[in-house]
């Protein structure tokens, strides 16, 4: 998802038939560019 | 904006009074499942739905407990070297870090599992036994069948 938040992922996702059901459960995992790459840029 | 990868997973019983409780920001675990795995095991259509194959692997790579984070760091720059070949040869399709803790998400155009571990294994990080990945291998999405057209017979 691409969204401002954890908590804007979460309303958006608990709206969802089969979560206010109580059928499934989600994870969020909050992930961004990967840091490491940045090793390669001259100077770091 | 920030990207957030999300796993669903199948309560064993619904609990509809206990919303908060369903919700919540973790990391992979073995409670995760697929939604492709709710629906298989949840929903009578789902016996008879054609099975999808696994396109995608998704691979949360995390630092084994103990480790000493210096130590990472030094084999990092070769990590990184590594992993931009797999990119570059068409292995990894998305790359990201976790946000708020040492780790990786990768999304893998690898199908088998037991090749995404051989693979990332090699890495020098695997190598010197200090980073562990966790294999969740992806599917398209089935639930899509239930669309209006979808089905043998529909107008």
């Amino acid at each position: 998802m691409n969204v401002e938040s954890v908590e804007q992922a979460k309303t958006t996702i608990e709206a969802l038939p089969l979560v206010t059901g109580g059928y499934a459960t989600y994870d969020f995992m909050q992930v961004g560019p990967l840091a490491p790459l940045g090793l390669l840029l001259q100077g770091k | 904006m920030i990207p957030i990868m999300l796993i669903a997973g199948a309560t064993k019983e619904p609990a509809p009074q206990k919303k908060e409780d369903s919700m919540k920001i973790t990391l992979a675990s073995g409670l995760a499942a697929l939604f492709i795995g709710l629906m298989g095991t949840g929903c009578g259509y789902a016996q008879s739905a054609p099975p999808t194959p696994t396109t995608k692997i998704l691979a949360i790579g995390t630092l084994n407990a103990g480790v000493d984070p210096a130590a990472a760091r030094a084999i990092l720059p070769k990590e990184v070297r590594e992993t931009v070949s797999l990119y570059l040869d068409g292995k990894i399709d998305q790359w990201y870090s976790l946000q708020g803790r040492p780790g990786v998400a990768f999304i893998l155009n690898v199908t088998d599992p037991a090749a995404a571990h051989e693979m990332l294994e090699k890495l020098p990080l695997g190598q010197a036994h200090l980073m562990s990945f966790e294999l969740i291998p992806l599917a398209p999405l089935n639930p899509l069948r239930q669309l209006q057209g979808m089905t043998s017979g529909s107008p």
